[in-house]
């Protein structure tokens, strides 16, 4: 059942990033990343191996699709090790406790929106980041993180809110 | 021994995890345009038909506008024709397989990206309709777009004068100094022309065309006005910033380029090199 909306959740964000966002020509400020979501809606108790999984697969195919060699996979790897980590560290969960199933609200209380902003944002200014290499431009590098950040977060969290409950029950 | 095993199975993930990222790192720091084309076109032939299906749908509603920028541009070039009958006479106007140099093609727009460092587009005919690598895609009014850069069977992948990794040489339309013209990134109607002579007499709204001797695009190719100039380097070169004739935001229809001496002409030079 849980396989069944996950697929589903993952045709979406394929479907969002690859066909409108990846040929979004409103601005060159605006460039969202939704992708990064697929990482963060997985289940809380999934293995290191898994993660690291579903990271590479998920960079891999963004790569493919945006045609940037290598650079979603680099940027999307370490999101997914460190996810761990850093979902305990931000939401203050222990790591002993035997807390299963997606991230939510009902889960983590008001600090499970500390973990998505955090990621999404740590995910959006490595990627422009690694795109730009250089300080040079640098105003134009910081609009570029702050609204296509802006962005992202905004169609993220429309996401979640679609598929927060049928995850979570 | 036995610490040593334990040691790699409880750190295997994080060996495979660096292992990874040193692979994805090094792709991307050694791809190349050409790469990044090649990625594009694998991909184009499983999501390609997709695209272009959306393309219809959002040139459907583009459409009019469209169509009137293109009447409106047969009515000039009308008007050329019958300008240029009344000086020479027809039959010297025939065509002749000899005088031409340039290849022409129309093409649809059927993917295109502005808010990269690298943009491309995607174009919806490949080698079986004639293209070939290095054709240039320049809009239906004869501004400067980009230069195609691999294709398959179906579709052609070109990057676009808004791509900090593509260099072609530039010059005023009026005075005929030569620079290069190369993008920096940011503002996409905005792009640099640098290595202009300081002697030349460039001043605000002058013409920047694509120079002939960059073999892509048809000599006097509009790429766009000069918006602003200084003196760089200590004064000894002009750096001026071009506003794009091209809107690369809105590129449905384009034709496509092929220089039919250029292969002549690259083959010399690079035997001239040797």
């Amino acid at each position: 059942m849980k396989i069944r909306v996950y697929t589903i959740l993952t045709l979406v964000v394929l479907f969002v990033q690859v066909f409108v966002l990846n040929n979004l020509s409103i601005s060159p400020f605006v460039a969202p990343m939704v992708y990064i979501v697929l990482i963060l809606m997985l289940p809380i108790e999934l293995s290191q191996w898994m993660m690291l999984v579903t990271g590479l697969i998920v960079g891999a195919v963004m790569d493919l699709t945006m045609g940037t060699a290598g650079l979603n996979t680099l940027v999307t790897l370490p999101i997914a090790f460190f996810r761990r980590p850093l979902l305990y560290s931000l939401t203050g969960l222990s790591p002993m406790s035997k807390e299963e199933g997606i991230p939510s609200v009902k889960r983590l209380g008001m600090r499970f929106h500390r973990y998505i902003i955090a990621i999404i944002v740590i995910h959006s200014v490595l990627f422009y980041f690694v795109e730009w290499l250089s300080f040079d431009n640098f105003g134009t590098l910081l609009l570029r993180i702050i609204f296509s950040t802006l962005c992202s977060l905004v169609l993220d969290y429309i996401i979640i809110m679609l598929f927060m409950r049928r995850l979570s029950a | 021994m036995q610490k040593l095993i334990y040691f790699i199975r409880k750190s295997s993930v994080a060996i495979v995890f660096i292992i990874l990222e040193i692979i994805a790192i090094r792709s991307y720091a050694y791809s190349t345009p050409y790469t990044q084309a090649r990625i594009l076109i694998w991909s184009n032939s499983i999501v390609g038909s997709f695209y272009s299906a959306f393309a219809g749908a959002s040139n459907y509603f583009a459409l009019r506008k469209e169509n009137m920028r293109l009447t409106e541009y047969i009515a000039q070039l009308e008007n050329r024709i019958r300008a240029l009958e009344t000086v020479v006479p027809e039959e010297k106007l025939a065509v002749n397989d000899v005088l031409r140099k340039y290849e022409y093609l129309s093409a649809k727009v059927i993917a295109s990206t502005i808010n990269r460092n690298r943009n491309f587009i995607t174009i919806n005919k490949g080698f079986s309709d004639g293209v070939s690598a290095d054709m240039a895609v320049m809009t239906p009014e004869g501004y400067a777009v980009g230069v195609v850069v691999d294709c398959s069977e179906n579709y052609a992948v070109a990057k676009t004068l808004l791509n900090v990794d593509f260099r072609i040489g530039g010059m005023l339309a009026e005075d005929g100094s030569h620079g290069s013209v190369v993008w920096s990134g940011g503002d996409t109607q905005i792009i640099d022309f640098v290595e202009l002579s300081k002697y030349a007499k460039v001043k605000e709204g002058d013409l920047v065309c694509a120079a002939g001797f960059s073999h892509y695009f048809p000599n006097k190719a509009i790429i766009g006005n000069v918006e602003h100039a200084e003196l760089a380097n200590n004064g000894t070169s002009y750096n001026c910033k071009v506003r794009l004739a091209a809107d690369m935001g809105r590129l449905f229809n384009v034709v496509l380029v092929r220089n039919t001496g250029a292969g002549e002409a690259k083959a010399l030079e690079d035997s001239v090199r040797k």
